[in-house]
């Protein structure tokens, strides 16, 4: 397909937010599920480098999303990362949205 | 970054908006790998703990015949026969024992309601509660009615209860979690159960049936809660 139907390309453009990217998404996924999880877990269950979580995170905990903070696992130091109200309502929306993104998508290939 | 820009999609305009979204499906199915084997943790655990409450269960039920003379479901419900283990008469073991009874029964409803931010209990575990608690209250309906003098049959009771709960636990777990491994467990352990409670009932005296049959059960869930635990499950 090389051309975008006009409401698809409006709900794509409608995704843009801190939400839309593979790995932000994984992160609030995750913590609107488990509430509260150490920093280490998110990075092994993602499989993705230590650095460029931190980024995500930082990004994150920017845009209001999420909270770090220090705590103990297994009586061990651990950065724990939970979620705030803003972001299960952003987290809400962008499912939402990505629900109609592959609905349309799945009815422009229907037809 | 692979965010999409406005007025169209990241990177090549040309590209398929699915190819687009895919990298964010593919770290949606991580995080759904990481609920799956979450889920079955959780299942262990309560596994455990069920095994840990079968034993308790047996060995109140061993002291009870032991130094009391019947089955603490008689005393509870002042059916003993005897005048002397009537509720007037013991009250302090009586009103010990229903707290003992109570205590647990109502901490896990507190904690079933609401969220804990330490468990998140599903829809299927709030069903197997309700249902442990309904079979919970039918074994002992049928202990009373059988009455005293047929307590050799007390662990087939229960044997067949736990065989039922587990075996309905089973669906309910798998429409919810979608793990068979569960599923086949649950009915194996359902299975175990009823078998070893028709073998108690008519092999052991009824002094240590309970004890026995409590903590043969026992040892199996939670021993297959714990090996399960470090064998198949535990998250990285």
């Amino acid at each position: 397909m090389t051309q975008t139907d006009p409401p698809l390309e409006s709900l794509l453009e409608e995704l843009s937010s801190p939400v839309h990217e593979p790995v932000r998404l994984g992160v609030l996924m995750l913590l609107h599920l488990n509430s509260v999880l150490a920093f280490s877990t998110i990075q092994k269950t993602l499989g993705v480098t230590a650095g460029n979580l931190n980024n995500h995170l930082t990004r994150l905990e920017e845009a209001g999303f999420i909270n770090k903070e220090k705590g103990f696992v297994d009586l061990r130091p651990r950065t724990l990362v939970n979620i705030t109200k803003d972001g299960r309502s952003a987290l809400v929306n962008y499912s939402g949205l990505l629900k109609q993104v592959l609905v349309t998508i799945d009815h422009i290939d229907s037809k | 970054m692979n965010e999409i820009r406005p007025g169209g999609l990241a990177g090549d305009s040309n590209m398929d908006p699915l190819d687009e979204i895919r990298p964010h499906i593919d770290f949606l199915e991580k995080v759904e790998q990481y609920q799956h084997k979450a889920e079955f943790n959780r299942f262990l655990l309560v596994l455990s703990i069920a095994g840990f409450i079968a034993i308790i269960g047996g060995w109140i039920s061993y002291v009870f015949n032991r130094f009391i003379g019947v089955d603490p479901t008689f005393f509870i419900f002042g059916v003993t026969g005897d005048t002397d283990l009537s509720p007037m008469n013991e009250p302090v073991l009586f009103i010990s024992v229903w707290l003992m009874y109570l205590i647990p029964i109502l901490s896990a409803l507190s904690f079933s309601t609401g969220t804990t931010g330490i468990l998140n209990w599903n829809k299927a575990y709030r069903r197997v509660g309700i249902l442990a608690l309904i079979l919970f209250l039918a074994a002992h309906l049928i202990i009373v009615l059988l009455g005293t003098k047929n307590s050799q049959f007390i662990p087939l009771v229960w044997g067949l209860l736990v065989c039922i709960g587990f075996i309905i636990s089973s669906q309910l777990m798998y429409e919810e979690t979608n793990i068979p491994k569960l599923q086949g467990g649950l009915v194996l352990f359902g299975f175990i159960a009823l078998f070893l409670g028709l073998i108690v009932s008519f092999t052991v005296p009824t002094e240590v049936a309970q004890l026995v049959f409590g903590f043969v059960l026992g040892s199996i869930l939670s021993f297959s809660g714990i090996i399960s635990y470090f064998t198949l499950g535990q998250l990285s």
